[in-house]
């Protein structure tokens, strides 16, 4: 080891590489400047018109992470499937929605009862907002004979009511009338006046103008008609 | 078990009490015109001719109110005329058979040169007389005059306020080249013209009693000045004084006059009285203040101002001469008039480069359109009763007087082939 031919070939060695490396670090730059090309011209007008396609490249581009957000949306899909076996495990303590289908099993005398229970909760319904409307003053139980004959008044003394008045009060006439079986009006007594003898003799006029009225339901004797524009605004 | 006997009783007898009434809320009038069957009066052989002419302008006029409706003669079940007024009897069920709802009955006497109508009004429907006899007398002439204030009176006594049917209007017109005053019918009928001076003549007013008329003309050289016209009288300047006076508009109580006169370099509202007098300044804004229309009760006007830099309406009341504005939309506001029941103020807003008629209600400021056209509607006049409203229009190319109901039913136009018609005023009733 303490030959001097030795320390010689080391240090020649040694020389030998450091000029290999300065080689290899001088060669790569003169490659990369491309002194022989030619440089390339891009007409700008047709640069400008496809700047869409421009953008489309840097729009497709951007589709890439966007992939990437897809797959990244996939990949929390995944676990999901692994929660199923849980339900799974409760379709032991779910008999009560496997009773759903029972319905089905329903004689069709049943199935007519229910639709026909269910009708008459609809009808019910409607049946109250029309009596507010036309104004039964039907407490409690709902008599849908009794709303549609009141419908039908109301229709009949709106068609007969020719306001003539010229103006219009705050209060408005009510009158009660007294109706035989077959709606013949008795009699006609104003309860409330109007203030306005022109509009109280307007509310009479179509009172006796609609008269007789229609049959009344059975029962039904006594009307107390409220002549109010205000309640059609 | 005769306790259950009650209680199942008692609770029958509650069910059946609840049955036996019921509540019906009429919510307004279908609109069915009120149908009134007019018979032909009694007259004597000599009068057929007078009897038929007056027959002809009652139902014209009861039908221009917009309310009643004449029943044909061919659907009567009773004789077309009236017979023995005296003791008619009237078979209710036969008019109420034919829809009727009121009668008229009546007679006419005519003596020489004048005429006496008589006449009975009945309700067929509550089956009684509605109101007294009447009767009406005239000179012959007059007779169609007379038809329109009976009926007139029959909108009242079913109404309880007067037809307008023997009201009239008063408007500008250039039909022989010079504007000048005419006076026609409320229909558009019998057109005369009242003022002959070839000078600009605008802005006619009625006094309260339909008797006085005022205008603005540019007659004698002074510039604008307001003339009062008296019926069967010559006509006089209003005011003896040097400045120009644009337009003077009666107060529907009081007998004065708001006047729109240009002194000490500025326009402003001034009051005068009926006969010229007594000149009180009303507004003392820098801006022009013109256009003004009463209030029903006489104690406020609404007016035109352009204060804020574009024309707006104004309320003055005049007892506490605080003014408000009530206009905050558009940029040019005008021609405001108080309605004869105090809820509306109808007015022109400019709306594009036209005019359309709008109503505002003077205290809440809710507005809403009555005439809107593509072209201009502009200087709306009310009736005095309320119900209807005159105004100009160019909808046909050439300025026109048309009215409408203030439902915006019933559009007429009452002045063809009269040039242009401008600047229209409703009289009220002379009696």
């Amino acid at each position: 080891m303490d030959r001097p031919e030795f320390r010689q070939a080391l240090i020649a060695s040694a020389v030998g590489h450091v000029v290999l490396a300065i080689l290899l670090i001088w060669i790569p730059g003169r490659s990369m400047s491309f002194p022989d090309e030619a440089p390339i011209f891009v007409d700008v007008l047709q640069s400008r018109a496809p700047a869409a396609k421009a953008s489309a490249p840097a729009a497709k581009a951007a589709p890439k992470p966007k992939q990437v957000v897809d797959e990244a949306v996939v990949i929390p899909k995944q676990p999901k499937p692994l929660p199923k076996p849980k339900p799974e495990a409760k379709v032991e303590p779910k008999p009560e929605p496997a009773k759903k289908p029972k319905p089905a099993a329903l004689t069709p005398e049943q199935l007519i009862a229910k639709i026909r229970e269910k009708r008459g909760a609809e009808a019910e319904t409607a049946g109250t907002q029309a009596a507010g409307s036309t104004g039964t003053a039907q407490a409690g139980r709902f008599d849908p004979l009794m709303a549609a004959y009141v419908k039908r008044l109301m229709v009949l003394l709106y068609n007969n009511w020719t306001t003539t008045a010229f103006s219009m009060s705050s209060t408005f006439p009510t009158f009660e009338v007294e109706l035989s079986a077959s709606g013949k009006v008795q009699s006609a007594r104003k309860v409330r006046s109007s203030g306005n003898r022109h509009m109280d003799e307007s509310a009479e006029r179509a009172i006796w103008k609609t008269d007789p009225f229609p049959p009344p339901p059975r029962g039904l004797r006594k009307l107390q008609i409220v002549f109010d524009p205000k309640a059609g605004a | 078990m005769q306790r259950w006997i009650l209680i199942v009783c008692v609770l029958f007898s509650a069910a059946a009490e609840a049955q036996d009434r019921a509540r019906v809320v009429v919510p307004g009038s279908g609109g069915r015109a009120f149908q009134i069957a007019v018979r032909k009066f009694e007259a004597g052989p000599s009068q057929v001719g007078l009897r038929e002419k007056f027959h002809q302008e009652l139902t014209r006029a009861l039908e221009y109110s917009s309310l009643m409706k004449a029943v044909p003669h061919k659907a009567f079940l009773e004789p077309i005329e009236t017979r023995d007024f005296e003791n008619s009897a009237v078979r209710f069920e036969n008019w109420r058979g034919i829809g009727a709802d009121a009668l008229v009955d009546g007679q006419v006497l005519q003596s020489g040169s004048s005429v006496r109508i008589r006449f009975k009004v009945w309700d067929v429907v509550r089956q009684r007389r509605q109101g007294k006899p009447g009767r009406l007398d005239a000179e012959v002439k007059d007779l169609p005059k007379i038809a329109r204030e009976l009926a007139d009176e029959i909108v009242y006594r079913f109404t309880g306020r007067r037809g307008v049917s023997s009201t009239q209007i008063a408007f500008v017109s250039d039909r022989s080249g010079n504007k000048e005053i005419y006076v026609m019918n409320a229909d558009g009928s019998g057109k005369t013209r009242v003022t002959g001076n070839r000078s600009i003549n605008l802005f006619p007013d009625w006094s309260a009693n339909g008797r006085e008329l005022v205008y603005t003309s540019y007659k004698g050289g002074r510039g604008a000045d307001l003339w009062k016209l008296i019926q069967g009288r010559k006509g006089r300047r209003l005011i003896d004084e040097p400045f120009e006076k644009f337009r003077g508009v009666w107060s529907p109580k009081k007998g004065t006059l708001a006047v729109v006169m240009h002194r000490n370099g500025n326009t402003d509202l001034f009051s005068v009285r009926g006969d010229g007098r007594r000149i009180q300044r009303l507004t003392t804004s820098r801006g022009i203040d013109a256009s003004p229309g009463w209030s029903p009760d006489g104690n406020k006007i609404v007016f035109v101002s352009d204060r804020t830099g574009s024309k707006q309406l104004y309320i003055k009341n005049l007892g506490s001469s605080e003014e408000r504005r009530i206009t905050f939309r558009g940029s040019y506001n005008a021609s405001p008039a108080w309605s004869p029941t105090g809820e509306w103020i109808a007015f022109a807003a400019q709306t594009g480069s036209n005019f359309d008629i709008y109503l505002i209600d003077p205290e809440s400021g809710y507005t809403t359109p009555l005439v809107v056209h593509p072209r201009s509607d502009e200087e709306p006049a009310w009736s005095p009763d309320g119900r209807k409203l005159a105004f100009r229009s160019s909808r046909r190319g050439r300025k026109e007087v048309y009215t409408i109901n203030i439902d915006g039913s019933n559009l007429q136009r009452l002045t063809p082939d009269y040039g242009n018609s401008t600047n229209p005023a409703w009289s009220g009733w002379t009696r």
